[in-house]
């Protein structure tokens, strides 16, 4: 961390001066064609740099999900390839975390036991695992819900359990599928901001996919907007609030101007879905 | 109770009072049940000492009278003993296989196609059919009581073993192979945790299905048992005993399902309310 520190002053810079670092991940005209015919994902291309917060945003049906289970290494891409970190479409391995939109906790382990899920599949032992979940849960406030069962949890609760479980391999890139969609309003503001401050300084770079406008904008670097049927890139919007965000972030004029401006080229997305 | 309701820590309060609630009306529902059973035992009574002779239908009071004689003098923990090691053996002897067979022909295909396949074709038989077929094969002896026993007992458990493992969350596995995975943590972790609720619906039915494959088997062909003893009562003309032997099965069954259901409580504790929705 500290190397890295040395070599670029900020990482903000790092991330605006392109072509300097290798990107974490290059999408590469990719296809995804389910097995009844369906198009879910079409002629797709991005880049996303080492560090960079990326935030997928669309409606229901336009792919994103898909696109992260591609990223994930649990879908083939039908046409195309995704490269991470120069690896052509690579299995699941401990260098993507992945957080779930409905938690995915296995409901039969304790709150430590879930945190240490991708930690014993990389051949730690039990103490070894404890001694990395114990103080990650101090660290996303679960402390006094270790020996938890999930049904025990709220969903905000559960939620964290799942981001902590996904930071526990410490991976250079998290995966996040609308994590915070199944929550309500105020406990979904508090982990967007509880997520962008252990994200802020942790050099990992995020794809987090999204249908609300609102979080995108709080939370990316970039936002990439999709439109449905089939999945393709409408546009591709830098953010320039500036860093660490707070809840002051959502009253910048930035910040409503590209409110406004997201809605509008999501707005004849959202009309057509609504009368199918 | 009342007026601390409007002052200090209400929601401690009312939590209090709610708990205090449910245990009153467990304790009414309890109540009900037990006058009920009153009502009917006197009505029962009543009816069998005016309108008909014991050696048809035995007042209560002469049926628990006639089951205090069987118990002082042996007869019923003689036959008691043998009918509840028959039964025993039987169950967990199909439990033994039917578990681990359930959870590989669900989990592998291949083994689905072919054991899997020649056991629903056995399936339809009603195993009561198959009592002659066990006598001819295996004689009069425990042997063949005990397979009949497991055999239907084996069904059950099996069919609710596999239908488990097929219902196994699909989010659960993706979860799994995301974070690294591999089959065998995948059943150890995540297969044999969900099939468990599957496991003990199938214990409970299977537990049923034993008590009537018991009596079956000692009806047709034992020299000792609860169900032999039946026969005996018949026999002799002794109805107060069979009553108080019938009453024993009755018996039997209810402890054998609330035993299952406690151990069930004990070893799935992930789940809210356990058993909540049998």
């Amino acid at each position: 961390m500290t190397l890295e520190g040395a070599q670029t002053t900020a990482p903000a810079e790092a991330r605006g001066a392109a072509g300097q670092r290798p990107p974490a991940i290059t999408i590469d005209d990719l296809g995804v064609v389910f097995e009844g015919g369906v198009t879910a994902i079409e002629r797709l291309d991005l880049t996303v740099d080492d560090e960079e917060f990326l935030v997928v945003l669309g409606p229901s049906g336009c792919g994103k999900s898909t696109l992260l289970l591609v990223l994930a290494g649990l879908l083939k891409p039908t046409s195309g390839a995704v490269r991470i970190h120069g690896r052509v479409n690579p299995p699941p391995g401990k260098d993507r975390g992945f957080v779930f939109q409905q938690a995915g906790l296995l409901p039969w382990f304790d709150v430590l036991t879930n945190i240490e899920l991708g930690l014993r599949a990389k051949g730690l032992s039990r103490q070894e695992a404890r001694a990395i979940s114990q103080p990650l849960a101090r660290k996303f406030g679960l402390e006094g819900f270790e020996g938890k069962y999930p049904h025990q949890l709220s969903g905000g609760m559960q939620q964290r359990v799942g981001v902590a479980r996904a930071f526990a391999i410490d991976p250079p890139i998290l995966l996040m599928d609308e994590p915070f969609g199944a929550l309500d309003a105020q406990t979904r503001v508090l982990l967007q901001e509880e997520l962008i401050r252990l994200w802020e300084g942790s050099h990992k770079t995020v794809v987090f996919v999204t249908h609300s406008i609102d979080e995108a904008i709080f939370l990316a670097d970039r936002i990439m907007v999709m439109q449905a049927r089939p999945g393709r890139v409408l546009e591709v919007v830098d953010v320039p609030l500036p860093r660490p965000r707070s809840d002051q972030t959502r009253q910048q004029p930035e910040y409503l101007a590209l409110q406004r401006r997201l809605w509008d080229m999501l707005r004849a997305e959202a009309e057509r879905a609504f009368v199918e | 109770m009342e007026k601390s309701l409007t002052t200090a820590a209400p929601r401690a309060t009312v939590r209090g009072r709610l708990s205090g609630l449910a245990a009153s009306a467990a304790l009414h529902k309890t109540l009900r049940t037990l006058a009920t059973i009153g009502v009917i035992l006197a009505i029962w009574e009543l009816v069998a000492r005016l309108f008909f002779p014991s050696y048809i239908l035995p007042p209560p009071t002469l049926v628990a009278a006639a089951f205090g004689k069987i118990v002082a003098d042996g007869t019923l923990p003689h036959h008691l003993q043998i009918s509840l090691g028959r039964a025993v053996v039987g169950f967990l002897l199909a439990a033994v296989l039917a578990i681990p067979l359930g959870l590989l022909t669900a989990w592998w295909k291949v083994l689905d196609d072919t054991v899997g396949s020649a056991l629903e074709l056995l399936r339809p038989i009603p195993s009561l059919a198959l009592i002659p077929l066990a006598i001819v094969w295996l004689g009069f002896g425990e042997v063949s009581k005990i397979t009949l026993i497991a055999y239907a007992c084996f069904f059950s458990i099996y069919v609710n073993t596999h239908a488990g493992v097929r219902n196994v969350d699909p989010l659960y596995i993706k979860v799994m192979r995301i974070y690294g995975n591999g089959t065998r943590d995948i059943l150890t972790k995540v297969v044999l945790y969900s099939v468990l609720p599957y496991v003990f619906t199938g214990l409970r039915y299977s537990a049923a299905v034993a008590l009537i494959l018991l009596v079956a088997v000692e009806l047709v062909g034992a020299q000792a048992g609860l169900g032999f003893y039946l026969t005996q009562t018949q026999a002799f003309f002794q109805v107060p005993e069979m009553f108080a032997t019938i009453t024993v099965f009755g018996l039997l069954g209810f402890l054998a399902n609330l035993l299952i259901l406690c151990l069930e409580r004990r070893v799935i504790k992930w789940r809210q309310a356990v058993g909540a929705e049998f």
